[in-house]
C-alpha cells in the first residue's frame, strides 16, 4: 500500500469515527440545546438546534430549576456520597488489592478472595437492596448520606481492588524489597513506593467508581426518601401534562457537570491507567 | 566491626529444599562472592541475609547478635538488585537519599551524603534526573550510590552487572572493587559468572543445588578444586575432564582414556592400578609438539577459535571433546594433527564416582 492510499484510508476512518461520535453525542447535544429553549420550542426548533441560529437561547429553565432547594440538596447529596464512597473504597480497597497481589493466603486462597470481591459487583442489586433496607431501618440510618456511602462503597470497591491488584502484581517486587532494605517498614514500602507508582491505575479506578456511585439510581430509589440524589431528582420531572423535557434537560446537564470536570482532570491518568499492565515499563 | 556467621541454614520452598545445611563465616571487610549455576540457591542465601526470605532452620548472626527474626530495615545491610530497583518516581538524588530519609536523618546531612556518594560515582550532573532518563550504566551507579550512602555493615549485591554490556561490565567490576578498597565494608556478591567471581572476590563460595561445594580464594579454587563440579565451573574455558582408568606400563602409572590413549600420571601413592578416575587438566596447561616430553598423544584439530593472541583448539579424545588454549604461533587449523601432553604438575585427578579430588 502506498502512502496516498494509506492517508486516504486514515481520512475515511476519521470521517466514520466522527459520524459515529456525533450519533452518540446527539442526545447530549439535544439536552443542552433544549435546556436553553423556552418550553414550547422543545419540538418546534428546526435544524440541529444551534443557539442564536435556530432559536434565541434563554437561561429561564436553569434559573427556575436552580432556585429549588431540591436541586441543591440533590447536588450536595450526590457529591458527598459519590466522593466519600470513592475515597472510602480507595482507602479500604488499596490495602486489600496489595495484600492480594503480594501475600499468599492459604484459606481461602487469593483467587477465591478476588472472586468474592468481584461477586459483590456481579450480584444483582435487587438481591441486596431489601436486606439493606431492613438493616438500615433497624440501625436507624435509613435515608441518610452515611448509609448510602456504605452501600455505594460496597458495590464500587471491587473496581479498585481488581484494577489496582493487577497493577501491584505488575510492579517489580524488588522496588518494595529495596525500600524495606533501605529502612522502610512493609507499610512504608506500600505507601511510599507501591502506591505512588500505581497512581494512574488508582485514578482510573477512582473515576470509574465515582461514576458508578454518581449514576446509581436503583439503590437511591429504594434506600432514600427525603435525602434523594441527582439521578432520582433528574428523573422526577414527570407532571400531569407529561414529561417536562426542558427541566429534564437542565437536570441532565447539571448531573453531567461534575463527572465531566473530573474526567477532564483525570484524562491523562486514565489513558495511562488503561494501558498499564499491557506494556511493562 | 563485625563478622557475619551463617550456621546450618536450611531453606524450603513448599516441600522443595533449596539450601542444605549451609555454613559460612564471613570476616569483617571481606569481599565474598557466591557463585553457582542458576537455581543453586545463591540468591536465596543472599536474600536471607537481607531479611527478604524466611529462614526455615539455622542461624544468621552479625557479630554476637542473631538476626534471623530482624526486619530487613533493622539489619543494617544495603542491597543492590539485579534490575537495580530504582524508584521510578523519584529523582536520582531522592533515590540515593531514600534510605536516609527513611531513617529520619537531618536534611542538610542527607544533602551532603548524597553529594559525596554522587561524586564518588560520577553522578553529580545527573542528580535531578529521573531513572527512566538514565542509561543502563548510570542506573547501575545510582543503585550503587543508594547502597553506599548509608554506610551499612554489609553490602549485598545480587548479580548487579548481568544487565550491562560486556565493556561496561568490566568497568563496573573495577568501580565496585575500588569502592570496596575505599570503604572496606563487608560485601556479599552473588553472580553466576565465574569471571566476576575470580576477578573480584577475596573468597569465593561455590554453590551447587543448595550445597556449598567449596570455599576458598580464587587462586585456591583454580589450582585445587575439591571436586569435578568446581573444576568445571571455575575457569574459562573450563577444565578438560576425561574418564578412564589407571594402568601401569614400564613401571609408570598412566591414565588410559576410553579410546586407549595414555596420559602419564604424576607419582602419587594413593591411586592404584585399575582404579576408575576422572583425569583433568586445564586448557592452558598443555605442551604442544614439544620435544621434551616423550609421553605425548596425537590429536587432530576439529575446530579452532582464535581469541587474539591465543587460539582455542578443540579436538576429540575418543568421543570426549577437549579444549586447548595454545599460542597462535602453533598454527593449529582444522584437520591438522599435533602432539599434546598435559603438564604433569597441573594434572587433577578425581574419583570418578564421587567426583571428589584424589
Amino acid at each position: 500500500m502506498n502512502r496516498n492510499q494509506g492517508s486516504l484510508l486514515t481520512s475515511i476512518y476519521t470521517i466514520i469515527a466522527l459520524a459515529i461520535t456525533m450519533i452518540f453525542f446527539f442526545p447530549l447535544w439535544w439536552s443542552f440545546s433544549n435546556s436553553l429553549r423556552i418550553p414550547k420550542e422543545t419540538f418546534t426548533v428546526t435544524g440541529v438546534g444551534v443557539p442564536f441560529i435556530n432559536f434565541t437561547p434563554t437561561l429561564g429553565n436553569w434559573q427556575h430549576q436552580l432556585s429549588f432547594p431540591e436541586a441543591q440538596l440533590a447536588l450536595t447529596n450526590s457529591s458527598v456520597i459519590a466522593i466519600l464512597s470513592t475515597l472510602l473504597a480507595v482507602v479500604v480497597g488499596l490495602p486489600a488489592a496489595y495484600a492480594l497481589a503480594r501475600f499468599r493466603f492459604r484459606f481461602p486462597p487469593n483467587k477465591d478472595i478476588t472472586i468474592w470481591f468481584i461477586s459483590q459487583r456481579v450480584l444483582p442489586p435487587a438481591a441486596a437492596v431489601v436486606p439493606f433496607f431492613m438493616i438500615w431501618n433497624m440501625l436507624g440510618i435509613y435515608d441518610t448520606k452515611f448509609s448510602m456511602i456504605l452501600v455505594q462503597t460496597t458495590f464500587i470497591m471491587p473496581f479498585v481492588i481488581v484494577i489496582v491488584r493487577q497493577t501491584f502484581i505488575d510492579l517489580p517486587i524488588e522496588l518494595e524489597e529495596a525500600a524495606m532494605v533501605d529502612g522502610a517498614t512493609h507499610i512504608g514500602a506500600f505507601l511510599k513506593v507501591a502506591v505512588p507508582l500505581s497512581i494512574p491505575a488508582i485514578a482510573a479506578a477512582s473515576l470509574i467508581m465515582f461514576t458508578f456511585a454518581w449514576n446509581d439510581y436503583f439503590f437511591a430509589s429504594v434506600l432514600t426518601m427525603k435525602n434523594f440524589t441527582l439521578p432520582i431528582w433528574a428523573a422526577s420531572d414527570v407532571g400531569t401534562r407529561g414529561i417536562h423535557f426542558w427541566f429534564m434537560a437542565v437536570k441532565t446537564m447539571i448531573a453531567i457537570v461534575l463527572p465531566l470536570i473530573l474526567c477532564l482532570f483525570a484524562q491523562r491518568y486514565i489513558v495511562r491507567g488503561l494501558t498499564l499492565g499491557a506494556v511493562k515499563g | 566491626m563485625t563478622d557475619l556467621t551463617i550456621k546450618n541454614i536450611n531453606k524450603f520452598y513448599d516441600k522443595t529444599q533449596v539450601l542444605f545445611d549451609v555454613n559460612l563465616s564471613i570476616k569483617d571487610g571481606e569481599f565474598i562472592v557466591l557463585v553457582g549455576p542458576s537455581g543453586c540457591g545463591k540468591s536465596t542465601l543472599l536474600r536471607m541475609i537481607a531479611g527478604l526470605e524466611d529462614i526455615n532452620s539455622g542461624e544468621i548472626s552479625l557479630g554476637e547478635k542473631v538476626i534471623n527474626k530482624l526486619a530487613p530495615r533493622d539489619r543494617d545491610v544495603s542491597m543492590v538488585f539485579q534490575n537495580y530497583a530504582l524508584y521510578p518516581h523519584l529523582s536520582v538524588a531522592k533515590n540515593i537519599g531514600f534510605s536516609l530519609r527513611m531513617r529520619k536523618v537531618e536534611k542538610s546531612i542527607i544533602e551532603n551524603k548524597v553529594k559525596d556518594a554522587a561524586e564518588m560515582l560520577g553522578l553529580t550532573h545527573l542528580l535531578s534526573r529521573l531513572p527512566r532518563n538514565l542509561s543502563g550504566g548510570e542506573r547501575q551507579r545510582v543503585a550503587m550510590g543508594r547502597a553506599i550512602v548509608r554506610d551499612p555493615e554489609i553490602f549485598l549485591f545480587d548479580e548487579p552487572l548481568s544487565n550491562l554490556d560486556a565493556k561496561l561490565r568490566v568497568m563496573m567490576r573495577n568501580q565496585i572493587k575500588e569502592i570496596h578498597y575505599a570503604v572496606k565494608t563487608t560485601t556479599v556478591y552473588v553472580t553466576h559468572d565465574q569471571i566476576e567471581a575470580m576477578t573480584m572476590a577475596d573468597k569465593i563460595v561455590v554453590l551447587n543445588t543448595g550445597i556449598i561445594e567449596q570455599v576458598g580464594s580464587p587462586d585456591d579454587l583454580y589450582d585445587n578444586p575439591n571436586n569435578t563440579f568446581v573444576a568445571s565451573f571455575i575457569g574459562s574455558p573450563s577444565m578438560n575432564q576425561l574418564t578412564g582408568k589407571v594402568v601401569s606400563e614400564k613401571g609408570k602409572k598412566y591414565f588410559q582414556a576410553k579410546d586407549k590413549s595414555l596420559f602419564l600420571l604424576p607419582e602419587k601413592s594413593n591411586i592404584s592400578v585399575g582404579q576408575e578416575i576422572v583425569f583433568g587438566f586445564r586448557p592452558e596447561h598443555v605442551d604442544i609438539n614439544s620435544s621434551v616430553s616423550e609421553d605425548t598423544i596425537t590429536l587432530k584439530v576439529k575446530v579452532d577459535q582464535p581469541t587474539g593472541s591465543q587460539s582455542l583448539v578443540f579436538a576429540n579424545v575418543g568421543d570426549e571433546e577437549i579444549c586447548l588454549d595454545v599460542p597462535k604461533s602453533h598454527l593449529l587449523k582444522p584437520g591438522i594433527e599435533f602432539k599434546m601432553s598435559p603438564r604433569l604438575e597441573h594434572i587433577h585427578i578425581f574419583n570418578s564416582e564421587t567426583g571428589k579430588r584424589i
